[in-house]
């Protein structure tokens, strides 16, 4: 029996949805081995029982809450599906301000009409098995864990820094040579180091290691010429849920 | 200095011909720059003769991966049949040939093949290793301020593993030709003619005025070296460098002599089987020490940064009357925190008395 994967949706932009639809090449040998019933981006037809749930989006409204129960109690595998559903993401610069001010910037007079409020990580209310970080998730990941999955075997991502993959491609650092100020020593890996391959700085989408080192990295960013406001922001990209902006600002100093 | 076999010269315009020419007699790896702000260079498989760049401060990654690949498939198994087949022992490959690499880096491929071959001996990297021809290069000064290869000992060659070695002696090249397989790798071709007299008394000339280059910058006893670890066991400097270290894990996957791995199983997309292989490691990681039962026994980055250090000038001195630092630099040069290996053994020296063990 091929499992049943089903995909749900928070808030987001459904861009990890988006992400697993283009792995074009690689779908039908998917569809080999896995049985997609609920995938609203590509298939109409949805099936209440599955084994395998993909919920990306991060939790932002009390009405949220009952149908992500009710995706934990069917799923036997529920997966965190990008940065959004990981670690609140993106989302999750709202925080830093209370509810309603964020609403009265976005919605106006209208504010009322809206229900919306902090952004959290879905594992801040259900168990979660498996983390596919990343904004977007990373498709070969997301391939590793099907198969995973679907073999009944773990899926282990090595905790390690986006620098090590980025030296292995023979990079040269874009934060000694263009002092780009850059977070892949402190951020999760297993991205291929995408960005700063590409000249673009890590911004710390798939979340920061559990054991970073925040303050050793304040103050060589510092070294670098940033000032302790861009430090903040650059941290509160991605990682508002998870490092409150008091934490960065006192490792800063 | 051990006599060469035979000596030869290059004039420094025909450098591009020669180049081509190897090209056809193996994969050629060769430095080439990366960046136009800041010279910075990368060994890299050549396909264009005219990239190859010798007038170049050491390289970001050191030469090992034409040896030792990032990702290397060790065997394959198969899940449904319950067999497992080990891949190719000696892969079959043609000649690689690393062009231009400083007498560090030299150091640095004999320093790997003893530890390989030293009890279950690493064959895939041994047969590699065996078939890749060294065209090195003398070094007439220091790469930068982060290099200390003199006081290594490590900006002179070793008496073996290269097959040629090149000096540049202004216009033209000077070679050293040491094995059998070097006369293959110049054959007789008419751009590197035998030398006349003149030719090595100018050698000569530069290798001895290449000496007053190179200054001595690590003024301890570096025989002494393992004492001095042992002595500095518990000293606060390891604090210090544990605070800065952000454990990105780049001075050990830029070392020359760092060999770790992990193993990983990838399955294939059918499920019935798939392959084990191995993937560089770093031990600056904080999983790298992580073992059953949530246990990591080398948890702080202060234990890892020491341990780095150990495993470079303590224990393959004990194991090996070798050390595994050749002083090129890499590490500080990578290292985003100035976390400087210079810096670490002038302390280890200069405190070795004020921190012993009780």
């Amino acid at each position: 029996m091929k499992p049943k994967v089903a995909f749900f949706s928070f808030s987001s932009c459904e861009g990890c949805q988006l992400q697993a639809l283009n792995l074009e090449d690689q779908l039908l040998s998917l569809l080999d081995i896995i049985e997609i019933v609920n995938f609203r981006e590509a298939i109409d037809d949805k099936l209440e029982n599955y084994d395998i749930a993909f919920v990306e989006g991060s939790i932002s409204r009390y009405s949220d809450i009952p149908e992500l129960i009710k995706i934990r109690n069917t799923a036997k595998v529920l997966v965190a599906f990008g940065s959004c559903s990981s670690q609140a993401g993106i989302n999750a610069i709202r925080n830093r301000l209370r509810p309603e001010e964020a609403n009265a910037m976005v919605y106006g007079d209208r504010a009322a009409w809206v229900e919306t409020g902090h952004a959290k990580g879905i594992d801040e209310f259900v168990k979660v098995d498996y983390y596919l970080n990343g904004c977007p998730m990373d498709r070969r990941e997301f391939i590793r864990l099907v198969k995973a999955a679907a073999s009944g075997i773990p899926f282990i991502i090595p905790k390690l820094p986006v620098c090590t993959e980025c030296k292995l491609r023979g990079n040269v650092c874009i934060l000694e040579d263009r002092n780009t100020l850059c977070l892949g020593a402190v951020t999760l890996g297993g991205c291929n180091a995408i960005c700063p391959a590409y000249g673009h700085p890590c911004v710390g989408c798939r979340g920061i290691l559990p054991d970073a080192n925040i303050e050793g990295m304040a103050e060589l960013l510092r070294h670098h010429g940033a000032s302790d406001l861009e430090i903040e922001h650059l941290y509160a990209m991605y990682n508002y849920g998870r490092i409150s902006l008091l934490t960065a600002r006192a490792a800063s100093r | 200095m051990v006599e060469a076999m035979e000596y030869r010269v290059l004039l420094k315009k025909d450098i591009r011909v020669w180049v081509e020419w190897l090209m056809g007699k193996g994969e050629l790896h060769a430095p080439v720059a990366k960046s136009a702000s800041h010279p910075q260079y990368q060994f890299e498989k050549i396909s264009q003769p005219d990239t190859v760049c010798l007038d170049y401060a050491t390289t970001i990654l050191p030469p090992k991966q034409c040896v030792q690949p990032v990702r290397e498939t060790l065997i394959r198994f198969d899940r449904v049949a319950n067999q497992f087949t080990l891949s190719d022992q000696v892969p079959e490959r043609r000649l690689h040939i690393i062009f231009g690499i400083h007498t560090c880096d030299i150091h640095a491929f004999n320093f790997l093949n003893t530890v390989m071959r030293d009890g279950n001996a690493d064959t895939q990297f041994l047969a590699r290793s065996a078939n890749t021809a060294i065209i090195g290069l003398r070094c007439r000064q220091h790469c930068d301020d982060k290099s200390f290869c003199e006081s290594m000992g490590t900006n002179e060659p070793p008496d073996t593993g290269y097959d040629i070695l090149m000096t540049d002696i202004g216009d033209r090249y000077f070679l050293e030709l040491a094995t059998e397989r070097a006369a293959k790798l110049v054959d007789d071709l008419s751009c590197i003619p035998h030398t006349g007299d003149e030719d090595v008394v100018k050698w000569r000339q530069m290798l001895a005025d290449s000496k007053k280059n190179f200054d001595r910058r690590l003024s301890i006893n570096i025989e002494e070296l393992p004492a001095y670890c042992e002595a500095n066991y518990h000293s606060p400097m390891w604090d210090v460098i544990g605070k800065k270290c952000v454990a990105c894990g780049s001075c050990t996957l830029v070392c020359p002599t760092c060999y770790c791995f992990d193993i990983r199983d990838e399955l294939d997309m059918s499920l019935q089987g798939g392959e084990r292989y191995r993937v560089w490691d770093s031990c600056q990681l904080g999983e790298f020490a992580a073992v059953a039962g949530g246990v990591n026994f080398r948890r702080d980055r202060r234990d890892r940064q020491r341990h780095r250090v150990h495993r470079k000038v303590k224990y393959p001195k004990e194991r090996y009357n070798l050390f595994a630092c050749v002083g090129c630099g890499r590490c500080s040069r990578a290292c985003i925190a100035d976390i400087q290996m210079l810096d670490i053994l002038r302390q280890l020296g200069a405190k070795s008395h004020e921190f012993q063990r009780t």
